[in-house]
């Protein structure tokens, strides 16, 4: 048997956010709330395991209040064996996740990277380290096989890098939004999962100390001021302020203007001019 | 999975009239759909609007302004009169509508909307956005038997259903209980929400608290273009709006839209709305003919509701559809109980309906007010009484260094000049206070 | 009361990455505000580098340098960094451990943070000490749109974890220079205790690499007809290790996915290297890539706008140029091909410490 948790978070949909540009209040009635991209992407992915593992189970959790159970018969709709709210009390998310998912012995647990509103991408970690559990974030592929004891992952790095790995299972992989598009529910299925009773459990805490950690409050952001680049005052007035906008990275030389010749020049141009400035390294 | 798609009751359409039948088919313990094509209950309606008649959904949901997400209570009603440059207002201020159940609310409706369909959710129906009902589904012998949602699989099975579509139905009109409307019957609303500042609308406005104001508009707002405006205060928005009979509009070969920009630089309009934010527009269709124009309002396993039935009440002056919508969707909703109990979904016995609006305010209401649609629409009242009220006010009011003359004086002068025979007046005002139940 | 402070740093082809040493800025303002002493922290297989490291670091306010080093630290691995960075804390007297927030640090700071039992603030974008041994944290929320701030009290024991977001500083041009010190500490990590294993490093590919953080951009314009100029463009992109964008027109037509546009209307990027096949120049595209540093534009029409911001115009017919300088760099450059996402079936030993990269 192979047991998939999937955790889906209820988030305000961004685009319907609106905020006073002034005090930072956010229009609390006109938020529409969706699941969080990445958790559908997270989702499908599961769905398409189990469709190719043979005994495999779709369990899916929310920690949230009431309005939640919304994206959770969405998770019904689309074919989840199973769906569980955690009641709600705001805190320490993580492990009302680890409480409910560790009588289950999930074999792969599946997070979204990090949710639209709050973004903290902790959650996973977290869990990971509460359950016990292995971890890739930022996964933008997996590939698991029914047979094998490891999944095949690439994670996004900086700048467009990856890093493919392998995980053994037991899993815990949080997943980038475009992984994979959640199917839509077949009608049947949407009627369903709306008559569906969605059952409600409790949390257990431990009771672990308050951090000396408090949350101020929230305001518009006020961009900080950056350091410039103070440029050589040798240079001309254009070059130096060329040079302050380009944060002083590119000191340009003078352009030659363009320049013509047969389509083989001037393709041997190019790459000369790449090698010479390093960029065929 | 097996039974997912039978249910007692089908429900079309989450307006107000809706789901105050969902509401109350729930509540008495049917298995109940409630289906929407809107992304969810109001996303597709006009925005802001004013509830009268406030003790219907005080029936459904005792002390509802307590939970409801409504905007202010009306305490002051204001009735304009325009021409070109000038209006002349009655202004109704009273604080006896200041006091629960309250007269009247104003209301946003997605927000409304999404209330009341939740309170009908809470009930125990089954609410499914994003779902568009396409058609009916029979059975051989013609009953209504289910309808049939735009999506695969999409038959849903129920004995009885009720359409509360809204205005211009297609269920209505495909079960034969409606005919197509013509353009001079139907009218069309633009409005707009526009954002202003709680402090500063109240100052401007003279309200405090949660008391708020409606005024209605007549007159040249419009030019030619047969309708009327309004304006409604809600906590920190206006509502604001024209409506246009749209047979006159192609007439005067005028938009709608165009009408809301002009009314909204109304010399007596426009200071109003200084500093106001556009937050929505929206545009809307609206029955207009009265009970004329109501159509038969039931058929064997179908009744319908609401503005689907042409129960809107909307002349320019006044614009009610939204007690009747929850008063004709709980109608037919005790209809369907009742229909239940006797497992009879038959016209004859559904015929119950009816009789029902006949003996509440509905119905009533709409025969009293039968001829209102033709008197507010003759030309005399929507351009000529306005100008004249205007004319004479500015006469009374304009100080000429001459001795003022009496109020009635003036409009006699006025009538004169413009060669309105007293007979005519007299005829108007026989009409006018019929139309309005003076 | 003194308190110190610790910041991880990320090398990058073996050297400080320029997100550690702009934290290092905000970092040593807080160390200096707390009267504590700023630590670097390094991880890495080798020391081979401890010189290079010891100046550059010296250079950006860092009065140690302490290197974790083990043979299985050389490549990331969730669970080998996660336990390494777990002995070294908790050996260590420090009140704050920072870190940049990139792909690697948001893989192990939750965990860590859950090990220490130490609170833990995301990507913040300020931290700023308080004289009384406090910290005020700010960090972004709602996709940028609101700042959430955090206090850290300034009690005896306590302590905080928190990664910075890079960019959010910018590398502090005049660092204050520091003698520092160098301290190789070893770690203990059993190979059965890694349960991932890294298989490579992917270089980026066109339509990986998101436009704003790419440093090499092949964007193409109307100037070629369909489908020939995106086909070209992902050519030389791919070859180059360069992202692909377009101009509205490209977008609009539905040739490129909306993220891919650039200019006023699409995205503001910063590329090293920006290459242009079939662009004019309009003003709403090169409002867009102000911050390239080195463009290449090929256009017959030499009096295209773009082609007098172009370091090297190349007057000519992308159509035709483009192949040949395909064939010139394979010729140069033999591409070594990464056989894309296959299924490996065959279980592979894990734990083993493979440091392939
Ligand atoms: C500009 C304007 C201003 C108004 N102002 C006021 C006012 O101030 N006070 C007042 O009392 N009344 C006002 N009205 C009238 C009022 O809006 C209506 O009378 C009232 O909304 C009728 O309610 P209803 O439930 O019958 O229909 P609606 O509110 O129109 O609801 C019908 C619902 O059915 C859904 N639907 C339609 N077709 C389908 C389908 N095929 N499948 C599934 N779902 C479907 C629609 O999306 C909608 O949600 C105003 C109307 C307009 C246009
Ligand atoms: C409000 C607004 C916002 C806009 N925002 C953006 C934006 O965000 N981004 C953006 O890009 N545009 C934007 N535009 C559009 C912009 O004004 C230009 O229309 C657009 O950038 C032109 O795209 P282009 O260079 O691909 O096409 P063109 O202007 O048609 O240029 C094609 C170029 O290709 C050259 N060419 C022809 N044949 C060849 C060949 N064989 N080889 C090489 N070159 C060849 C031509 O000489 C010409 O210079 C915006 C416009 C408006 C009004
Ligand atoms: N309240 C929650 N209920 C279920 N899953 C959650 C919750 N909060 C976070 N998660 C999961 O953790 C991921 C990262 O969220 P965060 O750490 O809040 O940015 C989300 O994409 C979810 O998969």
């Amino acid at each position: 048997m192979l047991t998939i948790a999937v955790c889906l978070k209820q988030v305000p949909d961004p685009l319907a956010v609106e905020i006073d540009p002034l005090t930072g209040a956010i229009n609390q009635a006109r938020l529409v709330y969706i699941t969080n991209p990445p958790d559908a992407g997270a989702l499908e992915l599961a769905l398409r395991w189990r469709e190719t593992t043979p005994d495999a189970w779709v369990r899916v959790v929310t920690y949230g209040p009431e309005r939640a159970d919304q994206i959770l018969r969405e998770a019904l709709a689309v074919g989840a064996d199973s769906v569980t709210r955690i009641s709600h009390s705001p805190k320490r998310t993580a492990e009302a996740l680890a409480s409910v998912l560790r009588p289950l012995n999930p074999d792969i647990v599946l997070c979204g990277s990090r949710s639209a509103d709050m973004a903290t991408g902790l959650v996973p970690g977290l869990l990971a380290e509460y359950l016990g559990l292995a971890q890739a974030t930022g996964v933008t592929q997996a590939n698991f096989q029914s047979d094998a004891n490891q999944i095949k992952v690439e994670r996004k790095l900086e700048r467009g890098r990856r890093q493919r790995l392998l995980i053994n299972l037991p899993a815990l992989l949080a997943v980038e939004a475009g992984i994979a598009k959640l199917r839509y529910a077949s009608f049947p299925g949407h009627l369903a999962a709306q008559q569906a009773t969605i059952p409600v459990v409790e949390a257990t805490f431990s009771n672990k100390p308050e951090t000396a950690l408090r949350r101020v409050g929230i305001s518009a952001p006020r961009p900080r001021p950056r350091q410039i680049f103070i440029p050589d005052p040798n240079l001309s007035a254009a070059a130096r302020i060329e040079a302050i906008l380009s944060g002083g990275a590119a000191i340009k030389q003078k352009k030659a203007g363009p320049v013509e010749g047969s389509a083989q020049e001037q393709a041997a141009r190019i790459a000369d001019f790449l090698e010479q400035n390093g960029f065929l390294e | 999975m097996e039974n997912v798609n039978r249910f007692d009751v089908i429900v079309v359409g989450a307006g107000p009239a809706g789901s105050a039948a969902a509401l109350v088919a729930a509540r008495a313990g049917l298995k109940v759909i409630l289906l929407e094509r809107g992304e969810f209950p109001g996303s597709k309606n006009c925005s802001g609007a004013a509830m009268y008649g406030t003790a219907v959904l005080n029936e459904l949901v005792p002390d509802f302004w307590l939970t409801a997400p409504v905007e202010r209570y009306v305490t002051r009603r204001v009735l304009s009169f325009m021409s070109q440059d000038s209006a002349l207002s009655v202004d109704f201020k009273t604080t006896k509508f200041a006091e629960p159940p309250y007269n009247a609310f104003t209301v946003l409706r997605p927000k409304f909307d999404r209330w009341l369909a939740s309170e009908a959710q809470q009930a125990g129906a089954v609410l499914l956005n994003e779902s568009v009902v396409d058609s009916l589904i029979r059975n051989e012998a013609g009953s209504v038997i289910g309808v049939r949602v735009r999506r695969e699989q999409g038959d849903i099975y129920a004995p009885v259903v009720i359409a509360a579509d809204g205005v211009n139905s297609f269920l209505a009109k495909q079960a034969g209980l409606q005919r197509e409307f013509k353009s001079d019957e139907m009218s069309v609303g633009v409005k707009e929400v526009l954002e202003l500042d709680r402090e500063r609308l109240e100052e401007r406005f003279g309200l405090t608290g949660s008391e708020g104001l409606v005024n209605e508009f007549i007159g040249t707002i419009t030019g030619k273009v047969h309708g009327g405006g309004f304006l409604y205060t809600n906590q920190d928005t206006l509502s604001i709006g024209v409506i246009a009979q749209i047979s006159s509009l192609v007439d005067q070969k005028a938009r709608a839209y165009d009408l809301l920009d002009i009314f909204k630089q109304h010399p007596s309009v426009a200071p109003l709305l200084r500093g106001t934010v556009r937050r929505e527009y929206s545009a809307h269709m609206i029955p207009e003919a009265g009970h004329n124009f109501l159509p038969k309002l039931y058929t064997d396993g179908l009744m319908v509701a609401g503005d689907a039935a042409g129960l809107c009440f909307a002349t320019g002056l006044y614009l009610e559809g939204i007690n009747y919508a929850i008063a004709s969707g709980a109608a037919a909703a005790r209809t369907a109980i009742a229909a239940h109990k006797v497992q009879d979904f038959g016209a004859a016995n559904l015929k119950q309906y009816q009789t029902a609006l006949e003996q509440s305010f509905v119905l009533k209401d709409f025969k009293r007010f039968r001829h209102t649609p033709e008197f507010v629409n003759s030309a005399r009242l929507q351009n000529f009484y306005p100008q004249l009220l205007c004319d004479g006010a500015s006469e009374i009011f304009t100080s000429k260094g001459q001795p003022k003359r009496k109020l009635l004086e003036v409009a006699w002068q006025q009538l004169r000049r413009q060669k309105v025979s007293p007979l005519q007046l007299a005829r108007d005002l026989w009409d006018g206070g019929r139309a309005f139940g003076w | 009361m003194t308190k110190n402070v610790i910041c991880w740093i990320e090398l990058e082809d073996g050297s400080p990455s320029a997100a550690s040493l702009e934290l290092l800025g905000e970092a040593s303002e807080v160390a200096r505000a707390w009267d504590g002493k700023l630590t670097a922290l390094v991880l890495s297989d080798t020391a081979d580098n401890q010189a290079a490291w010891l100046a550059k670091l010296g250079q950006y306010g860092t009065q140690s340098v302490l290197v974790a080093l083990h043979p299985l630290l050389a490549t990331y691995e969730s669970d080998a960094y996660q336990e390494a960075l777990t002995q070294v804390l908790a050996q260590q007297d420090w009140t704050a451990f920072f870190a940049p927030a990139t792909a690697n640090v948001a893989d192990f700071v939750a965990r860590l943070a859950a090990r220490l039992e130490v609170a833990v603030v995301s990507d913040c974008v300020r931290l700023a000490a308080t004289t009384d041994g406090g910290l005020n944290l700010t960090r972004p929320i709602y996709s940028d749109r609101l700042h959430s701030h955090y206090h850290f009290e300034p009690a005896a024991t306590a302590k905080i974890i928190a990664t910075f977001r890079p960019g959010a500083r910018g590398v502090d041009l005049r660092p204050q220079s520091q003698a520092a010190d160098l301290q190789i500490v070893n770690v203990t990590i059993e190979p059965s205790q890694v349960r991932t294993r890294s298989l490579a490093i992917v270089p980026p590919a066109p339509d990986t690499v998101d436009l704003v953080e790419a440093e090499r951009i092949v964007a193409v314009g109307l100037g070629l007809p369909h489908p020939l100029g995106v086909k070209l463009a992902y050519e030389l992109a791919a070859d180059l290790g360069a992202a692909v964008g377009g101009t509205r027109p490209i977008v609009d037509k539905g040739w490129l996915p909306f993220e891919r546009q650039i200019g006023t209307t699409g995205r503001s990027v910063a590329p090293r290297l920006y290459i242009a096949i079939g662009i004019s120049g309009a003003s709403q595209h090169t409002g867009g890539i102000r911050g390239a540093r080195t463009i290449i534009a090929i256009n017959p029409d030499r009096s295209a706008p773009l082609m007098a911001l172009a370091d090297l115009a190349i007057v000519g017919d992308a159509a035709e140029i483009v192949p040949l300088l395909l064939k010139l760099l394979a010729a140069r450059h033999p591409k070594v091909v990464d056989d894309s996402f296959v299924e490996t079936r065959q279980a592979l030993p894990i734990g083993a410490g493979s440091t392939n990269r």
